[in-house]
């Protein structure tokens, strides 16, 4: 129902009264204007989401104290006073005036005041927006040695701005929309128009209005809803903390959607190449970043392949590994009780609980826990002789590699294929393991990110563009020309350089 | 014909190489120095060259017929009666392959990986898997395809490395001695190890990029040939030319030969075993593919994800069909090798011609 | 999710079944060598239909590591079979352990089994044809029993290596030129060239040690060749690079150390026959000579007196061990017909078939070209 306002101010407070029954942080301020006609208006507001100051001043003592009010009758000479309060007489920046009461409703609930003005079926609605916030903090799951140091809030209008401040273009676009039914959680979604693919831009809007949930608390909660395979253990989209990483995904030809309410922006379209990439790569020099991005390349493997090897060469083939090794690593495993494959499974459960144990406590606590996990329970599993050695190394190799990865959540999928792999290897050897990366790879093959092939470069798309040149290694900012072409950007040129510049 | 699906020029290529390259190269050399002695590399270069015309054929008949795929074309030019007998061929050809694949697998994953292991249970593992790839369309597939590629060139240089020190390169000579009669028979050879460009009559349709698309295809051939070339050299440099006659599978000896200095990197085989069966998979996974649509144009189902569920009991059972080695090694390969004959050569041949004449008739 | 469930279900079921090549590494044993002689007088009786009696060395591996609880660093255990696989299923079922050859590096024969053409065959075959077996295994003859060489411990206390014995000798080769290793690859290669080759010669006393070999033709064992005979022929076939020498110069001993050695065989044809030239290059280095103010190596002329007698000497060590393959053994080892077969392909067609009666009398000439480098820092 999206009914008018009222004429009468009575009828439009009790309207307001009943639609916020029970709603005691509501607060409706009456005010009487004028000297020779008390015009009744009111004010509108919920309490905490408003800055009271600024109401104050730039509202309410305006409407007081200002002359030309007082003299102004109910119908006014030239101009209603309606128009006069809205044109001539509040401070405010941002004013608007509604005549539905939907919207009205929606500014009320996002912190907005309402102006009422009797005998006008109208409403002003004034920006008074200051919802709780904190300051601006280095974000805690990307820190950078080199690099700015701001990080996201979660106040949509702070992240907007701190991306706009980047990109100080108006080609860039910031299209606001509404998501949830009750949570009414405002998104927008920044783009840079003359860059970014059509298709992929109609292709995101048609995902998010096709979105009908009650409520959405936070970005990872619109990235289950809008990626395109939810069954999938990996992430189809790519999350930050970071402005300076939004901005230049921006710059890519990615589109950025800030969630209101969440501090993580999410990016799309996310590939195998882009979920690698840290900003500090782009801060220190390129062959420091390229020896960096091959050992997290590495450390992709390191994070699921050690601890199914171990079982397959131990239990499968001992005939695969050098000789010298083979016969310390039956050493190393001769008074333990258990298969390999039990063996490796028990480490990797103690180290997953550890894990969570660590992360849900933080601070001294989750030191300790640490430690206690960590050191203490490893040695006295090996002196006690249930587990091997080497397990723990590998089982400690296996978690460093998961901090490697800078996407959690790509490191996170890993973690779950791994348990697979312990499986078939468990089963079938390295055979198995053949198997389980046929298997992975056709799962990752099939994935698609907003229609962008999900193992992109590495399948294909944007070879031509030197795609590879920023994902498997990093290349001198100098061979960036051109834009990445998974994308698919509009402009494809990045850079002009002319040939004596060489 | 779904006009979302859309395969780029450089997966075209990797397509044609990782579908190409499989389970042949292993055995490449043994066959070769059975048919030609040393002289094999004779057989590679002229048998690749023979093919080229055939991928000329090919994309000719889509040039000829803009926007239909193969099914269509083949339907309007030969009829529909005509072109199911082929559809048929084409199946049993992909079903021989498939199964030829899955058990040569079986027998190598149990002779060097799992000895105890029942050979149906890693059949049927295999095949499993790569139906889960196959339910999806050709544009995977040519994913898949690529990342594969990229394995085959950089294990192969990785292998070349690692043999270089033990490498006798005196032992190529001498060259040319050969008579030509073999010729014929390490043409027959070489010429099965080619097979796999077929699965451009799938591909193509879906081809962004058409104009170029006859150079890519031909230069995914050339690709192949060098990496057959350079393969068969180094396993001569590695083995005598009686090891390699007497060896079915010659890389895989390559691979056991390499012993680096430090003894770091012994026993490399089980690991080359491992990857091979990577590399074999892209092959497989577009043979299957292939099959699996033929099989779902024959009975005009709209999916083909019925028949790929269908066809994992069938390749299975055609897979242990034979009952030893020898039986798999001639009867097994020469039914392919035939059947590769008239399905690569002869059919894409004829409905070029057929639809020239109808084009001819009508003009 | 049906189907997603089903498909669990089938492959749980199918795998559940299964594990069948699970061993675990500390249930296995992994031999790294192998002895093989002819079956013992005493077991004549109660194995008649088997051939050898084969036994296998392995690490104990509760000697390994940091907290040791052995002392024995190898067992030996063996078996009376008609081949190695025979003979691992008998002794892995008495062990309850099994075994893996894949690490096998050693194969140690007696005179007895090599010396049998059928045998030396059939053994081969098996090492070749099976899957797991390493193709690069050694192989050693020794004149008695393998068996011995095997339970052979080191008299003084010195370090082990973890892989045995026999394979740290058989490492240890730059030091030593007195024996070359042969792996199985290359023994079929040369066999199947009709080149001989040389098995390296395990000599149990006084301490146990590799010098000299067996030499090989088509299968066949033909005798000894000691140790200096092999370091020339390894030296001719570009196997080893340096070598000691010492000879009599003007009354005293000149000791000499030869490297850089580089020898290259050439087809020259003299009328009808052929002719092997054999042009080998060499630097030198004076080690020791004399404290003597007569005998000084002062002068250029000083240089090439040495440099022409030690040619001399050279060159008719070489000759001797080429006449000894030629007269004696008549055996290819310097792989003349495989040259001719890779760079005079005409030539070898005409020769292959009667090359046994034509080796002997070729014709193969040695030039020795010496350079002495350096004579130390004494002046003299």
């Amino acid at each position: 129902m999206s009914a008018h306002l009222f004429n009468s101010i009575e009828k439009n407070l009790a309207y307001i009264r009943e639609v916020f029954r029970d709603n005691d942080d509501l607060i409706i301020r009456e005010l009487e204007v004028g000297d020779i006609f008390n015009v009744r208006m009111c004010l509108v507001f919920i309490d905490g989401l408003i800055n009271k100051e600024y109401l104050t001043e730039y509202a309410i003592e305006a409407l007081l104290r200002e002359e030309e009010i007082k003299s102004f009758t109910l119908k006014g000479y030239k101009t209603s006073i309606f128009e006069a309060i809205k044109k001539q007489i509040l401070y405010s920046a941002d004013i608007k005036a509604k005549a539905k009461w939907d919207p009205i409703i929606d500014a009320i609930l996002s912190g907005d005041t309402l102006l009422l003005v009797d005998e006008f079926p109208q409403g002003l609605i004034i920006d008074t927006r200051e919802p709780p916030s904190r300051g601006i903090q280095e974000p805690q799951t990307e820190t950078v040695v080199r690099g700015p140091r701001d990080g996201f809030t979660e106040s949509i209008k702070i992240n907007t701005s701190m991306i706009r401040r980047r990109i100080k273009d108006t080609r860039l676009k910031v299209k606001m929309l509404k998501v949830g039914r009750r949570s009414k959680t405002d998104l927008a979604l920044m783009y840079i128009d003359d860059i970014v693919d059509k298709k992929l831009l109609d292709e995101v809007n048609k995902r998010i209005s096709a979105i009908d949930i009650d409520a959405v608390l936070d970005s990872s909660i619109l990235e289950n809803l809008i990626e395109d395979n939810y069954l999938s253990p990996f992430p189809q989209m790519e999350n930050t903390e970071r402005p300076d990483a939004v901005a230049a995904a921006i710059y890519e030809g990615r589109i950025a959607i800030v969630v209101d309410n969440s501090p993580f922006v999410l990016l799309a379209p996310a590939t195998l190449g882009t979920l690698m990439q840290s900003s500090e790569d782009y801060y220190t020099s390129w062959v420091e970043a390229s020896l960096v991005r091959f050992f997290r390349q590495l450390g992709l493997f390191l994070l699921f392949l050690p601890g199914p090897l171990y079982v397959a060469l131990t239990a499968y083939h001992p005939g695969l590994l050098p000789s010298k090794l083979i016969y310390f690593v039956a050493a190393s495993r001769i008074n333990v009780p258990f298969p390999a494959i039990v063996e490796a499974v028990l480490m990797e459960t103690t180290m997953e609980l550890i894990r969570e144990a660590g992360t849900r406590i933080s601070g001294p606590i989750g030191t300790t826990i640490g430690i206690v996990g960590g050191l203490i329970i490893g040695q006295a599993a090996v002196e006690a002789g249930i587990v091997s050695p080497l397990m723990i190394i590998i089982v400690a190799v296996t978690t460093i590699a998961t901090f490697v990865i800078p996407s959690y959540e790509y490191s996170a999928g890993f973690r779950i294929v791994k348990f697979g792999f312990f499986i078939l290897a468990g089963f079938l050897g390295l055979y198995g393991i053949t198997l389980g990366i046929i298997i992975l790879l056709s799962h990752l093959a099939k994935l698609n990110s907003f229609g962008i092939p999900y193992t992109s470069p590495y399948s294909g798309l944007g070879i031509d563009e030197g795609d590879l040149k920023d994902t498997l290694v990093k290349g001198p900012i100098q061979s960036f020309r051109m834009r990445p072409g998974f994308t698919h950007p509009k402009n494809k040129r990045r850079m002009r350089r002319d040939k004596k510049d060489e | 014909m779904n006009k979302d699906i859309k395969i780029s020029n450089i997966q075209i290529r990797a397509l044609i190489v990782s579908t190409i390259i499989g389970i042949g190269v292993l055995g490449l050399p043994n066959q070769l120095a059975v048919a030609m002695e040393k002289d094999g590399w004779i057989a590679i270069i002229l048998s690749g060259l023979l093919t080229i015309p055939v991928i000329l054929v090919i994309n000719q008949i889509f040039k000829d017929n803009p926007g239909k795929d193969f099914f269509e074309i083949g339907e309007s030019n030969l009829g529909k009666i005509l072109f199911t007998i082929c559809l048929i061929i084409y199946l049993a050809y992909y079903l021989a392959v498939g199964a030829y694949i899955s058990r040569v697998l079986g027998e190598i994953i149990k002779g060097f990986l799992l000895l105890e292991t029942p050979l149906g249970l890693i059949t049927f593992t295999f095949i499993v898997s790569i139906a889960y790839l196959v339910v999806s369309e050709i544009d995977i597939i040519a994913r898949i395809s690529y990342m594969t590629y990229g394995l085959t060139i950089g294990f192969a240089l990785i292998l070349i490395l690692l043999a270089i020190p033990g490498a006798d390169l005196t032992n190529i000579l001498p060259m040319i001695q050969s008579d030509i009669r073999q010729l014929p028979e390490g043409i027959k050879v070489a010429l099965f190890s080619f097979a796999g460009f077929e699965v451009l009559l799938f591909a193509i349709p879906f081809a962004e990029d058409k104009k170029r698309l006859t150079k890519t295809s031909i230069s995914g051939i050339v690709i192949v040939i060098v990496l057959y070339l350079v393969l068969f050299l180094v396993t001569l440099t590695q083995l005598s030319i009686q090891q390699i006659k007497s060896d079915p599978f010659p890389l895989l000896m390559v691979a056991k030969l390499i012993n680096l200095p430090g003894y770091f990197l012994q026993n490399l085989d089980g690991l080359v075993t491992a990857i091979w069966v990577i590399i074999i998979f892209s092959t497989m996974a577009s043979v299957y593919y292939s099959s699996s649509k033929i099989l779902s144009k024959i009975f005009r189902a709209k999916s083909h994800k019925a028949s790929v569920l269908i066809l994992i009991p069938v390749i299975y059972f055609l897979a242990f069909l034979p009952k030893n080695v020898i039986q798999i090694n001639n009867i097994m390969s020469n039914v392919v090798i035939y059947l590769a004959m008239i399905v690569i050569f002869l059919i894409p041949f004829i409905l070029f011609m057929v639809g020239r004449i109808k084009r001819r008739i009508r003009q | 999710m049906k189907k997603f469930l089903l498909i669990v279900m089938i492959i749980s079921l199918i795998l559940s079944s299964g594990c069948w090549d699970m061993i675990e590494l500390e249930d296995r044993i992994l031999p790294y060598s192998v002895a093989i002689d002819l079956k013992l007088e005493k077991d004549k009786e109660q194995a008649e239909d088997k051939d050898f009696f084969i036994s296998f060395s392995y690490p104990n591996i509760n000697a390994l590591g940091k907290n040791a609880t052995q002392e024995d660093m190898a067992y030996v255990i063996n078996a009376n079979a008609n081949s190695i696989f025979e003979a691992r299923d008998e002794v892995s079922s008495r062990v309850h352990k099994s075994i893996y050859l894949k690490h096998l590096n050693v194969v140690v024969m007696s005179e007895e089994v090599f010396s049998n053409e059928r045998f030396l065959r059939q053994i081969l075959d098996g090492l070749k044809r099976d899957f797991i077996i390493n193709k690069m295994v050694n192989l050693l003859i020794t004149k008695e029993s393998a068996h011995d060489i095997m339970m052979k411990k080191l008299g003084s206390k010195r370090q082990e290596s973890v892989e045995g014995l026999l394979i740290s000798l058989l490492h240890n080769e730059q030091m030593s030129t007195s024996f070359t290793p042969i792996v199985l690859k290359d023994f079929i290669q040369y066999m199947d060239h009709k080149r001989a080759a040389i098995i390296p010669l395990a000599i149990p006393e006084p301490e146990i040690s590799l010098a000299g070999g067996g030499i090989f033709k088509d299968y066949q064992f033909l005798g000894y060749i000691d140790k200096d005979d092999n370091r020339n022929i390894t030296l001719l076939n570009n196997q080893a690079k340096n070598k000691d020498i010492d000879f009599d110069f003007k009354g005293a001993t000149i000791s000499l150390f030869l490297d850089e050695i580089k020898s290259k065989k050439k087809l020259v044809r003299d009328g009808e026959f052929l002719k092997i030239r054999y042009q080998v290059e060499m630097d030198g280095e004076i080690h020791q000579y004399i404290i003597d103010e007569d005998r000084r190596i002062n002068t250029q002329e000083d240089m090439e007196e040495i440099e022409k007698a030690l040619a001399k000497i050279v060159k008719d060590e070489f000759t001797s061990t080429i006449e000894k393959l030629q007269k004696d053994f008549n055996a290819d080892a310097l792989g003349i017909l495989e040259y001719l077969y890779k760079f005079y392909p005409k030539i070898y067609k005409k020769v292959e078939a009667d090359w046994d009666s034509i080796f002997p009398y070729l014709d193969i000439e040695v030039v020795v070209q010496v350079n002495i480098r350096r004579r130390g820092l004494s002046d003299f």
